[in-house]
């Protein structure tokens, strides 16, 4: 982590301190895979084993502050298009299988009276909700980039 | 740690935790939206009387999903939001659809498939039972990874499916025993198939994994999103021919 833009670790630092731990690991493996989705498996004769070892290191692809920032734009983006194209046919198909909500077990529950499933799978907030965040990453990710055009925060 | 990268950090930090707070789903792990859609996916794809169910079997708008690996809820339960299911009924007789149900192994352990077609009369015989994990392998069961587009799965995966269908089944791979005595065949079976199972991801396959899928005939479905539709029919169709062929 150490290796990645100070900018680009304050990205990732941001999404693995929030809720959405998962996302941020998503960026950090595409970091670590570069461009090259095949690297991890040229590292040894039978690389994809030594990838699950603990002693596995950071070993980040390119150390080009823009390219950093493309990869990991480019792996939220795609994750909040699978979301979001998710979000829309799940809406879709519970018309279809005429159901009013789709919750996880536990979701909602409520110690007296009726459960609150407002955050549930067919909520009408969670599209916007998505789009919400994608406007923000891309604005963090927009100004990071500016910093670093305008040479204030170089590696 | 300079006050611009502070201001980067608690921005992002502050917009993801709002996503989260918004779809509570999202902050459980990444998948769960992908196993729900395609759980959807399939429900809404096959033919026949189907319906959503909560878990003592009675026709619901609310469908609840597990979490993360469960058993099936007794029947007696009265829990609010103990997990539902899909009941399928068509000429084949009736079946269920699960979402990460446990499935009971040869070895007493408990097995956890993301998506399941299984037997109707067992599921019953289950709830009604007490509740607790399917006995044994289902009709049709699906591994779902969601990873990043880019990933390539390694052949953990795959052996570890490999491994869940074998307790579940230890015939499984065994598809005739024949006897043989001096100089001539004495008689074979040919086993009936037990179970029936298919890796489905967004990610793509390393050559070794698809090649151990496809030696024990579990079905891979590499690259499989929402976007892409024809892979999508593809299974929806596959999973018809085997119901048809019950």
């Amino acid at each position: 982590m150490e290796d990645l833009h100070p900018g680009v670790q304050a990205i990732v630092r941001g999404l693995l301190s929030s809720p959405l731990s998962d996302v941020g690991r998503l960026a950090l493996d595409r970091l670590r895979c570069g461009p090259d989705p095949d690297k991890r498996y040229k590292i040894g004769d039978d690389a994809d084993e030594y990838r699950d070892l603990p002693t596995w290191r950071w070993e980040p692809t390119h150390d080009d502050a823009r390219l950093q920032l493309v990869l990991i734009e480019d792996v939220i983006h795609h994750w909040l298009v699978d979301e979001l194209h998710m979000a829309r046919e799940i809406s879709q198909l519970s018309r279809k299988l005429e159901l009013k909500v789709i919750a996880f077990e536990g979701q909602g529950e409520a110690p007296v009276g009726r459960p609150d499933f407002s955050g549930n799978l067919v909520g009408t907030g969670r599209i916007k909700a998505l789009q919400t965040f994608g406007k923000a990453f891309r604005k963090s990710i927009r100004t990071v980039r500016e910093a670093i055009d305008q040479g204030g925060v170089i590696r | 740690m300079s006050a611009f990268e502070d201001q980067v950090e608690s921005d992002v930090l502050a917009a993801a935790t709002k996503l989260a707070i918004a779809t509570p789903d999202l902050a459980k792990g990444l998948g769960k939206s992908y196993e729900a859609w395609l759980y959807l996916r399939i429900a809404a794809g096959i033919d026949g009387s189907v319906t959503a169910c909560d878990h003592q079997g009675n026709p619901t708008s609310i469908l609840i999903l597990r979490g993360g690996p469960g058993y099936m809820a007794t029947a007696q339960s009265t829990k609010a939001n103990a997990a539902g299911f899909f009941s399928v009924a068509n000429y084949s007789g009736s079946l269920e659809l699960h979402s990460s149900l446990r499935h009971r192994g040869t070895s007493e352990a408990s097995h956890e498939i993301d998506i399941s077609l299984n037997r109707a009369e067992e599921c019953w015989t289950v709830r009604l039972g007490g509740g607790g994990p399917y006995p044994g392998p289902p009709v049709i069961g699906l591994e779902l990874k969601h990873y990043g587009s880019h990933t390539k799965l390694d052949k953990n995966f795959a052996r570890a499916l490999l491994g869940v269908a074998m307790d579940l089944n230890p015939w499984f791979g065994i598809r005739t025993i024949s006897a043989r005595g001096p100089g001539k065949a004495l008689a074979a079976r040919t086993l009936p198939v037990r179970g029936r199972y298919g890796l489905v991801t967004t990610a793509s396959l390393s050559p070794e994994t698809a090649r151990f899928l496809k030696t024990y005939a579990i079905s891979a479905y590499p690259d499989f999103s929402p976007q892409s539709r024809r892979r999508v029919a593809g299974l929806i169709r596959r999973i018809q021919n085997l119901i048809d062929n019950l």
